[in-house]
């Protein structure tokens, strides 16, 4: 999910796109490089991202990935999924007396 | 196109991945170095906090695969460098199964096309046949039969009938040729519910008019598959026929295997055979065929047929004399017609059967001993396994790994099977072919693959793998870690081979040897039993007049010429005139009576009746136990014929006294036998043969009477039909060349329908025990040769893979003569449990094949005893080289090995 809402923002390759989950996470997240690879796979497979080969910023060839509509479609689905996740979570954490909803 | 992707751009795939994550690396390097970190130790650092590469990739690598395909694809590579590395044992493995399902191969076509395969026609499981049968034969029915129960039965839409298809000469134009022709009746296209290809059937067609309809291959053949073909005219037995149409291509004939090349209408048989051959009641030779209703059943047919039989006998022979007396024992039955009508199924459909059960057992042995080879192999790759399991394989993994192997094995055994078998069939149906007089080209015979014979046994190869397969899979995917990996010596890891496979090939093989043993001696026994028959240095023929036109005196000076020039030949001894020549498998009966001098009538039923020369005897080989027929003439006009009749027969009708110049009367009919005494139908006893088997080697001598005639003043031929002649000559060859010359001085125009030596006819005659006994015997052969290479294999490989306890027991100063003894005691109690096993199932397959065979199966203790020796003889003969080759190991190389 994270990786394609990073995508959602800009297309990115794979060193790019830890760079940026850890700068967005203010390096809470601490993304596990070698998992990366093997989930864009899984992405790429399931046609939620595309990938081209082209030259990166420091001039080097990399492989940027996209997120297409498929992908849009998906990760809105997996914020929703997440969202009711985390506040029933937050409801089951919630000391007693406190308001319920956050 | 994902699809494709995945399939053929998987290297392509790795290698873009391993350049981004080099590239990822190095991206990674470079912000370190950034930092203020050397190369080194950022390009160290980069690769740390990226983790194991390699992993990385296999994983990324993985989604793109069919796991399970991809460990299948594996396994094979695996099992296949497995199979290579042991090329001699492989390729024997390979050859049994393929030897097995050769044999297979080869008598399933035959059963298939011979006794299986259904008529080409829309739904021939609907097609039912009627038929007169006793039990034992089944002729046919009678023209009065077949109009009556077409008249009166409701199961089926009609009936249509045909009669034996006779080899005639066909005239078409300028071109004559030598064809099988089929008279079937009009109705016969509606029926069977087919459309010709061309043309039209016989329905419709005005009467008097002589229709006739080609087979395709004929059409193809002599008329260059032309529409032009219909209209022309064919001349058949001096009758021009014109041609309506053309048969499909797929239809060969009703008689399965003899397919005719021109059909025409089923009356036709009164011209080609006798005025009354549709009408006579007792002349059993149509075949006929219906076509249920729709919702009808066969028991449904069946019940109707029950009913209607007792009005169908009266009302067909109102006399009684045939259906009430001659062929009171037959009765009208029922059966699925889908295969049409054949002789050869009628003739082969045991011995197939027993080939079939046979090869089956010939199966189970190929299984028995490719699995002993996969359980040798297995016991042998126990530790590696032990190894696998401990490192985290799974167990179904390991077992689907061995059953691929064992698969990689059946394969190629089943296309080389597959070969062979078809090679077998051909050579089986060549071998055959030469056996049928009746067809006027034995290629005509096609044995040819199809999609239901390489289904079934494809079918049968992965039975053969999956069974093969699963003890060795089984065995290996028990293996137990712990105890497999601390065993230093394979041969004492857990699970050896056992004496089981060994006992279960004994016992096979002396099934089969019993088996051949068995139906070589039915063979033997028909061949040297007395038959009445001297069948050496003599030569039988069968001649078509029809192109002479021979009729009245000069059709006799003609035929009288004729056996002259055959008499003055070389080397002739004998020349003998017969209607019907011995060993034919075709027979009239007729019902006579004798009055003793004591005035006792004496009737038989059903006697066997031939006409014959005097001269006859001599060239058959049947001795004249009394009287001399050559010095008796044929009285011409009206009056008492000569005969002779066989002993058997002669002791019936005159017990007590000599049956010489004593007069036997034909039944009249309407009348009991003794009110009519009509010299015109009696004949004169002039001689007594020996009993002679007439009809068939394997049948019993029937009761004959042997009606007399001489070429030079009567000859039955002179209306121009065929003449059977037999020659007894010095040798076989003269025998065949005198004939054959003799034709070609006095009879020019005429064809040898068939020639043939005596012995030859006598080999057709047997045909079916030939092929069980020399196929019997080649399979027992075979389950000898497969138990011994099993056995010789197994030991060899014993002695290599314990060759570190044998150099141990040596070294400690064990007898290197009888080194191999405890191990060759566990293969001897599996030779001792397998010939127990063995004898008590020859026993049942003994009797089984002696009641289908009708066989009296009194050798079985000699079979038994000659099956055990042979199976002991190559066990102690498969044990020798691997006792030779553990005497000879080195106690100190074997140490050393490892």
């Amino acid at each position: 999910m994270m990786v394609l809402e990073s995508l959602r923002r800009q297309p990115a390759h794979g060193y790019a796109l830890v760079q940026h989950i850890q700068a967005r996470s203010n390096n809470l997240l601490q993304v596990e490089e070698g998992s990366l690879y093997p989930a864009l796979q899984r992405l790429l497979k399931t046609k939620l991202v595309r990938a081209e080969w082209g030259v990166s910023a420091t001039s080097r060839r990399v492989r940027t990935y996209t997120i297409t509509a498929a992908g849009l479609r998906e990760l809105e689905r997996k914020r929703i999924g997440f969202r009711q996740m985390f506040d029933g979570i937050a409801l089951v954490l919630a000391p007693e007396g406190a308001p319920s909803g956050l | 196109m994902q699809l494709l992707n995945r399939l053929f751009r998987r290297n392509q795939i790795a290698k873009e991945l391993a350049q981004e994550l080099k590239a990822h690396l190095e991206e990674k390097a470079e912000a370190l170095m950034g930092e203020g970190m050397d190369r080194l130790s950022a390009e160290r650092a980069a690769r740390l906090a990226f983790g194991n590469i390699s992993h990385t990739e296999q994983q990324s690598h993985v989604v793109w695969q069919w796991p399970r395909l991809e460990r299948l694809l594996a396994d094979v590579r695996y099992g296949a460098r497995r199979l290579t590395k042991s090329f001699g044992i492989t390729t024997v493995a390979i050859m049994t199964l393929a030897l097995g399902l050769g044999a297979s191969t080869a008598v399933f076509t035959l059963t298939w096309n011979v006794v299986l395969k259904s008529l080409p026609v829309p739904q021939p499981r609907r097609l039912v046949e009627y038929a007169m049968s006793n039990g034992v034969a089944s002729p046919g029915v009678s023209g009065p039969i077949y109009n009556l129960l077409r008249e009166r039965q409701h199961t089926s839409t009609d009936l249509l009938g045909w009669t034996t298809d006779k080899n005639v000469i066909v005239r078409h134009g300028t071109q004559t040729s030598l064809r099988t022709l089929q008279m079937i009746s009009r109705n016969g296209l509606r029926v069977l519910e087919l459309q010709p290809a061309l043309g039209s059937g016989f329905d419709g067609q005005p009467e008097p008019y002589f229709p006739a309809i080609l087979s395709f291959d004929f059409w193809q053949t002599e008329f260059g598959g032309s529409p032009a073909a219909l209209g022309q005219t064919l001349v058949i037995a001096n009758h021009s026929f014109t041609v309506v149409g053309v048969m499909p291509r797929a239809f060969t004939g009703l008689t399965a295997n003899l397919p005719p090349s021109v059909y025409v209408p089923l009356p036709f048989a009164t011209v080609l055979d006798s005025a009354d051959y549709l009408s006579m009641a007792g002349n059993l030779h149509l075949s006929v065929l219906g076509r249920l209703r729709p919702g009808v059943s066969l028991s449904a047919a069946r019940a109707e047929a029950r009913a209607l039989e007792p009005a169908l006998r009266r009302d067909a022979d109102p006399s009684g004399i045939y259906l009430g007396q001659f062929f009171k024992d037959f009765h009208l039955t029922v059966q699925p017609g889908s295969s049409g009508n054949s002789w050869l199924r009628a003739t082969y459909e045991k011995p197939l059967l027993i080939l079939e059960l046979l090869v089956a057992f010939l199966l189970l042995l190929c299984i028995a001993n490719t699995t002993l080879v996969m359980l040798a192999r297995i016991s042998g790759r126990q530790h590696e396994y032990a190894l696998s399991l401990a490192l985290g394989a799974r167990r179904t993994a390991i077992f689907q790994q061995v059953v691929v192997e064992t698969s990689l094995l059946a394969l190629p055994g089943l296309v080389l099977g597959l070969l062979l078998g078809w090679a077998g069939a051909h050579y089986l149906v060549s071998t055959l072919g030469a056996d049928w007089a009746q067809t006027a080209d034995a290629s005509q015979f096609a044995v040819r693959p199809n999609g239901v014979i390489i289904a079934v046994n494809t079918a049968v190869t992965l039975i053969i793998a999956l069974s093969t397969g699963l003890i060795p899979a089984l065995r290996a995917a028990r293996s137990s870690p712990a105890f497999d990996l601390k065993a230093t010596d394979r041969a004492i890891a857990k699970g050896g081979v056992g004496p089981w496979p060994i006992a279960v090939q004994v016992a096979l093989s002396v099934c089969m040897v019993s088996a051949a043993f068995l139906l070589g001696d039915a063979l033997l026994r028909l061949l040297t039993e007395h038959s009445g028959f001297k069948l050496q240095n003599a030569a039988t023929a069968t001649i078509d007049l029809s192109p002479l036109h021979w009729s009245g005196p000069d059709g006799t000076r003609a035929f009288a010429r004729f056996a002259d020039a055959l008499r003055a030949q070389p080397g002739v001894q004998q020349v003998g005139f017969t209607g019907n020549l011995p060993l034919s498998g075709h027979f009239a009966v007729s019902r006579a009576f004798s009055i003793d001098q004591q005035h006792h009538i004496h009737s038989e039923p059903s006697v066997y009746v031939t006409t014959v020369t005097p001269e006859y005897f001599a060239g058959a080989g049947t001795d004249l136990i009394s009287g001399k027929p050559s010095q008796s003439s044929y009285p011409p006009g009206k009056g008492a014929q000569n005969c002779v009749l066989n002993k058997a027969l002669g002791r019936s009708y005159f017990p007590a006294e000599s049956p010489i110049n004593q007069l036997i009367y034909f039944s009249t009919s309407g009348k009991p036998d003794g009110a009519v005494l009509d010299p015109a139908a009696s004949c004169r006893i002039v001689g007594v043969a020996e009993d002679s088997r007439y009809v068939s080697l394997r049948q019993p001598a029937p009761l004959t009477i042997y009606q007399m005639f001489d070429v030079a003043t009567n000859s039955e031929y002179s209306t121009g039909k065929y003449i059977e002649v037999i020659v007894r000559a010095a040798t076989e060859s003269l025998a065949l060349d005198a004939i054959h010359h003799a034709i070609t001085q006095e009879l020019p125009k005429t064809a040898i329908t068939h020639s043939d030596t005596f012995i030859g006819r006598a080999a057709i005659d047997l045909g079916r025990e030939r092929m069980l006994a020399s196929l019997s015997g080649s399979f027992a052969l075979l389950a000898l040769l497969l138990t011994g290479l099993g056995l010789y294999g197994l030991l060899m490989r014993t002695v290599a893979m314990r060759g570190r306890e044998i150099g141990i027991r040596l070294a400690l100063g064990a007898s290197r003569r009888f080194i191999l003894v405890p191990l060759a005691r566990q293969v001897f109690h599996g030779v001792g449990a397998g010939l127990a096993g063995g004898v008590v199932l020859a026993f049942v397959l003994d009797q089984t094949i002696s009641r289908l065979f009708d066989l009296h199966a009194s050798q079985f203790i000699e079979g038994s005893v000659i099956a055990a020796l042979l199976v002991c003889a190559i066990s102690v003969t498969a044990v020798v080289p691997p006792a030779r080759r553990a005497a000879a190991v080195d106690p100190m190389e074997a140490l050393r090995a490892e």
